[in-house]
């Protein structure tokens, strides 16, 4: 399965392109990592294609800023992630309304009129999504980003540390304490069921 | 590093390996977990569609909005709403206040000249004249009696979300200024709602009326909200049902009436009660748009099986309105079912061609080429 997922193209690194660095130049070549990593940051309910623009309004306000003295990816990477948590801050006020109480807007639509396979396929997929990102929303968010980027994205913990602007052993830490209150609640989950 | 991080660090780094790759049989625990993560949807690509739109909309953004503007425009909107409830607070208090105030006829003459000049200013609001401050209280505050379950909002015949968007966005619907008083009282004198944003624009909200349609909707949306989660959630549609028929007996025409149809109407498909799923479906009046369009083409797939001819003009709709290609996809493979069933060859083969150029990796195409390599060969 892990091995089905397209592997995140310069992943780490900094260089893009030959020649001068503009927001065509770097929408070119990273909206696509952007996009994969609002979705997989951001959970089954994230607009990506809003998050990718929201990245790149950024990026076209603040390129003159960027001196070059981190990575391009790295530097995305952050935006977005601000970006995704702003986001996800936004909706924490839906958790006071009715919606919270049966779960995901990516569960809206029930494809089971057709009797296809690969419709209930489908579904189990997206709930399935629908939980993991339930369970992972409860665990702290330096936590979950380690996990995902480790377990969802397929990245190494040097790729992580780059990437997130931290030491390869506190990667290891939080992915460790990550996957223990991953579990945790993951039990606690299997109970009510 | 404290001891203990060291220690995580030593005992976690030599086994790092990825849960979505480890081998099953270590821990049961785990490998469930596991088994969910691999499960996970892989992320879909922006697509060349969705990066064009991106882009168009970055080269279209002229310069972005800076954030201190954004930052002026919410302590502006803050202040008008101070001000306008300071002034509304001051005009009910003064309401209450004036007709009791004692006048003070023991200035001196120059003050007295003073309040006499102000008392003129004020026009006749003057103390003694309990009377005076009503006329000029504001209007929207009459009472008006309740009037449970009807909701103009609903009547006004806005685009009907489906039954989980409603869920989703219940903020919308119990939004309390989405009410109006003015569509109501057209409504109950035998004329047609006026438009929304008009009778918002000549009633301003009721207080009352407001708060009656809030409870109104908070009695329904619990249940509603129960349904879905046994539905979704948990995967009991016979537990959903009966909720839902608790909500149809005690809100018969409730504001949320659509979206529980919806909600039966996939709790039924969901235990496989095709038939009755249908006769649902067929009390609907589908509107061409959001999930009605789903529903219409539900409503066709479950009639093809008896009735080709009856379903046929749901999936001429479908393909008639402007509709996802997932549901067109359906719907064209549904329509050259009924119209091979129906004999109607040529018309049959037109779709199945009509699907392969636009779906030539689809879910029917192979079944499409079959069909369409038997009817060569027919010929």
């Amino acid at each position: 399965m892990a091995g089905a997922r397209p592997a995140p193209r310069n992943r780490g690194e900094g260089a893009i392109a030959e020649g001068p660095l503009d927001v065509e130049t770097i929408y070119c070549e990273r909206a696509d990592d952007v996009a994969r990593w609002a979705r997989r940051l951001g959970g089954p309910e994230i607009d990506v294609e809003d998050i990718v623009h929201e990245v790149f309004l950024v990026v076209q306000r603040r390129l003159n800023e960027w001196r070059g003295d981190a990575q391009i990816s790295t530097w995305l990477y952050e935006i977005t992630f601000r970006v995704v948590q702003e986001r996800r801050r936004r909706w924490r006020w839906n958790r006071w309304s009715p919606d919270a109480v049966h779960g995901s807007r990516a569960l809206d639509r029930l494809e089971i009129a057709t009797d296809q396979p690969d419709a209930l396929d489908l579904l189990q997929r997206r709930e399935a999504t629908a939980l993991l990102y339930r369970i992972l929303d409860g665990i702290g968010e330096k936590y979950r980003t380690v996990i995902i980027l480790f377990e969802l994205e397929g990245l190494n913990g040097e790729e992580i540390a780059a990437l997130t602007g931290t030491s390869l052993a506190n990667v290891w830490v939080r992915l460790f304490r990550a996957r223990q209150k991953v579990m945790k609640r993951f039990l606690a989950w299997e109970k009510t069921r | 590093m404290t001891p203990k991080r060291a220690g995580d660090r030593g005992q976690f780094t030599a086994s790092a390996q990825r849960w979505v790759s480890r081998p099953v049989g270590h821990d049961e625990a785990e490998d469930r977990l596991a088994s969910l993560f691999r499960a996970v949807e892989p992320p879909r690509e922006l697509g060349a569609g969705a990066r064009s739109r991106v882009w168009a909309r970055l080269r279209h953004a002229a310069r972005p909005r800076p954030k201190r503007s954004l930052g002026a425009l919410r302590w502006a909107v803050a202040g008008v709403v101070l001000l306008t409830s300071g002034v509304v607070i001051g005009a009910m208090s003064a309401h209450r206040w004036w007709p009791r105030a004692p006048v003070t006829h023991r200035s001196p003459p120059a003050t007295a000249a003073r309040s006499a000049a102000g008392a003129e200013r004020r026009g006749g609001a003057r103390p003694g004249r309990p009377d005076a401050p009503l006329a000029d209280s504001p209007p929207g505050f009459a009472f008006e009696p309740p009037q449970p379950h009807e909701n103009p909002v609903m009547l006004a015949d806005p685009p009907a979300p489906s039954g989980a968007a409603l869920a989703a966005r219940p903020a919308r619907a119990l939004r309390p200024e989405r009410t109006n008083a003015a569509a109501r009282a057209a409504v109950t004198a035998g004329r047609e709602a006026p438009p929304l944003e008009s009778a918002q624009a000549s009633n301003p909200s009721d207080p009352e009326t407001l708060r009656l349609e809030s409870s109104a909707l908070a009695g329904e949306t619990p249940l509603l909200g129960e349904a879905l989660t046994r539905l979704r959630q948990q995967r009991d549609a016979s537990g959903a049902l009966k909720v839902l028929d608790i909500y149809r007996a005690r809100y018969p025409d409730g504001t949320l009436k659509r979206e529980a149809e919806g909600a039966r109407i996939d709790a039924l498909l969901l235990l496989g009660r095709r038939g009755d799923a249908l006769t649902e479906l067929r009390h609907l009046e589908l509107a061409p748009q959001g999930r009605d369009q789903e529903l219409r083409l539900i409503r066709a797939e479950l009639a093809a099986a008896n009735d080709c001819a009856g379903a046929m003009t749901d999936f001429d709709r479908v393909l008639a309105e402007q509709v996802s290609d997932r549901l067109a996809e359906r719907a064209l493979h549904g329509r050259a079912v009924c119209r091979s069933r129906l004999g109607d060859a040529f018309g049959a083969k037109h779709d199945l061609g009509e699907y392969l150029r636009r779906f030539p990796e689809g879910r029917f195409a192979p079944d499409a080429h079959r069909a369409l390599t038997g009817a060569r060969d027919d010929l």
